[in-house]
C-alpha cells in the first residue's frame, strides 16, 4: 500500500513538472503560432484568388508544390489581402440555413466573403471558406467563384488531418489545379439527379485547357476526395445561392 | 546493458549498430521525409534532440523512478521533448512544420528513442546516456540525409533548393534539362533507396566480418 502510494505520488510530481514546462513554452511561444497562422491562410485565401508573389506564376509551380513552398514574404502577404480583397459580411435567411443542414459549415445568421475587385472597381470573384469531412478528420478549405458564378478560380485547403502521401496529396498543385476553371453551371439547373460537380479516375485534360465540371480522384485516398467532393457539391450550392440573393449589394 | 566507453557508444550507434540499416527502426518517417533534403535534417535534428534531452533525463532520474511506472516516466518524458520541437518548429519555421506534418508527433513512437532509454540511458551515467542519445540520433540522422539528397537531386534536380542537374545538363549539350524522377519525390523512391543503402552497409559490414575467417 505504501509503495503504491509513492508510486502514485511520484507519477503526479513528475506529470506536473513536465506539464507545466510545456505550459510555459506554449505561452511563451502562442503569439508567433498563431501570427504564422494568420499568415498561411492568408498564403492559401490569396492562392485560391489566383494571387502569386511578385515575379511568381502558376507556371512556376511542380506538381508536387504546395502553399507552404511557395516564395511569399511574411510582410507582404497580409497587405496584399488588405489591398486587393474586401470582406463583404452578408445576411443568411432561414431557407438558405436549410442548405447548410447538410453541411459541416455551422448554421449561422450571417457570412462573410471575401470579395476581388479590378482596379476599376469591377467585381471578379467572390471567396469563401468550405467544410468537409476527410477520412481522419475535418478538411477546411477556401474557395473561390467568378464574379458570373460559372467557374471556380480556384480552391485551397487550410486544414486537413490527411494521410501523408496520400489524402494528404489534396495541398499539391497536381490535385488543386483541377479546380482552375471548372465549370459550375450544374449549380445553376433546375434540380436534376446529377451532382454538379463529379469526380473522375482519369481525366484527359485539365479544367483550364477544356472547362469540364469533373475533378481528378488520387489513387489511394478515395475517402478524402470524395469528402472533398462532398464539401464542394454541398458548400458551393449554399453560398451560389447566398451571393445570387445579396447580388446588388455585393457588386457595387 | 549496452557498451560503456564513449568512443564504443559513438562506433555503436554510428555503424555497428545503426538504429536504421541494422536494427531497422524509425523506418515510418524515414520513408516519408525524406524527399527533400532540408525537411530531413529539420526532422533529423529534431529527433537527435529529442534523443539526446530525453536519455539525459532519464538517466538523471533512474535511480528515483519506481521499477513499476519506469515506461510510463520515458513516455512522458520523450512526448513532453517532442511537443516542444513541434512548439518551437510551428513558432519559427512554420513552413517546415507544415511539410513534415504529423511526422514531429510521430517522434514520440520512433522505437529508437524508447529503445535507447530502456536499453542505455537507464541503467547508464548522464553524460554517457547524453552521448548515446546524441549519437543515435545522428546515426539515423546521416542515413536519412543519403538518401534525401539523391532523392531531392534526381526527384526535383535540386540539391538543398537549388537547381544543380537543369545547368549540368545544359552544359553536357542536353537542351531539355533534367528530365525529374517523380518516382524518387514519392514513397516507392524511398523504399529503393532505403534497401540500396541497407544492402550497400550491410555488405560493408559482413566484408569486414567474413574476411578474418578466410
Amino acid at each position: 500500500m505504501k509503495t503504491s502510494i509513492k508510486t502514485v505520488s511520484f507519477m503526479v510530481i513528475i506529470t506536473v513538472i513536465f506539464i507545466s514546462a510545456l505550459a510555459s513554452i506554449n505561452e511563451i511561444t502562442k503569439e508567433q503560432i498563431t501570427k504564422n497562422m494568420e499568415i498561411e491562410r492568408s498564403k492559401s485565401i490569396l492562392y485560391a484568388f489566383n494571387l502569386f508573389p511578385e515575379n511568381f506564376q502558376q507556371s512556376d509551380m511542380t506538381l508536387t508544390t504546395t502553399t507552404s513552398n511557395m516564395p511569399w514574404r511574411d510582410e507582404e502577404v497580409l497587405p496584399k489581402i488588405n489591398t486587393q480583397l474586401e470582406m463583404v459580411t452578408v445576411a443568411v435567411n432561414e431557407q438558405q440555413q436549410q442548405l447548410l443542414r447538410d453541411s459541416y459549415l455551422s448554421i449561422v445568421d450571417s457570412v462573410e466573403l471575401y470579395v476581388h475587385k479590378s482596379d476599376d472597381d469591377s467585381v471578379l470573384a467572390f471567396g469563401f471558406p468550405m467544410k468537409g469531412k476527410g477520412l481522419w478528420g475535418t478538411i477546411t478549405a477556401f474557395g473561390v467563384i467568378s464574379a458570373d458564378l460559372k467557374t471556380m478560380i480556384g480552391i485551397d485547403f487550410t486544414e486537413q488531418v490527411e494521410t501523408p502521401g496520400l489524402g494528404a496529396r489534396i495541398l499539391e498543385e497536381e490535385y488543386k489545379y483541377y479546380f482552375r476553371n471548372l465549370d459550375l453551371k450544374g449549380f445553376h439547373q433546375s434540380e436534376t439527379n446529377t451532382k454538379p460537380i463529379v469526380m473522375v479516375k482519369q481525366k484527359q485534360a485539365t479544367n483550364v485547357d477544356e472547362s469540364t465540371n469533373s475533378l481528378q480522384a488520387i489513387t489511394g485516398a478515395t475517402q478524402t476526395v470524395e469528402g472533398v467532393l462532398k464539401m464542394v457539391n454541398t458548400d458551393l450550392k449554399f453560398y451560389i445561392d447566398v451571393i445570387k440573393a445579396n447580388r446588388d449589394r455585393l457588386m457595387n | 546493458m549496452a557498451t560503456s566507453k564513449p568512443l564504443d557508444v559513438i562506433k555503436d550507434d554510428l555503424w555497428k549498430n545503426n538504429p536504421v540499416t541494422i536494427q531497422i527502426l524509425g523506418i515510418c518517417s524515414t520513408l516519408a521525409v525524406t524527399n527533400i533534403f532540408l525537411n530531413t535534417l529539420i526532422m533529423g535534428l529534431g529527433l537527435t534532440f529529442v534523443t539526446a534531452f530525453s536519455s539525459l533525463t532519464i538517466s538523471l532520474m533512474r535511480n528515483i523512478i519506481p521499477q513499476r511506472v519506469r515506461m510510463m516516466v520515458q513516455t512522458l518524458v520523450i512526448a513532453s521533448f517532442v511537443v516542444i520541437v513541434d512548439i518551437v518548429l510551428k513558432a519559427y519555421v512554420p513552413d517546415i512544420s507544415k511539410a513534415l506534418g504529423p511526422y514531429v508527433g510521430l517522434i514520440i513512437t520512433n522505437c529508437i528513442i524508447m529503445g535507447r532509454l530502456e536499453a542505455f540511458a537507464s541503467s547508464n551515467k548522464p553524460s554517457l546516456a547524453f552521448l548515446d542519445g546524441i549519437m543515435s540520433g545522428v546515426g539515423y540522422m546521416y542515413v536519412l540525409l543519403v538518401i534525401s539528397f539523391f532523392r531531392e537531386l534526381l526527384g526535383f534536380g535540386t540539391v538543398l533548393g537549388y537547381q544543380v542537374m537543369n545547368p549540368l545538363m545544359h552544359s553536357i549539350g542536353v537542351s531539355e534539362g533534367w528530365i525529374q524522377w517523380s518516382f524518387m519525390i514519392m514513397a516507392p523512391g524511398g523504399f529503393f533507396m532505403l534497401a540500396l543503402f541497407i544492402w550497400i552497409a550491410n555488405s560493408i559490414s559482413m566484408t569486414k566480418i567474413t574476411h578474418p575467417q578466410k
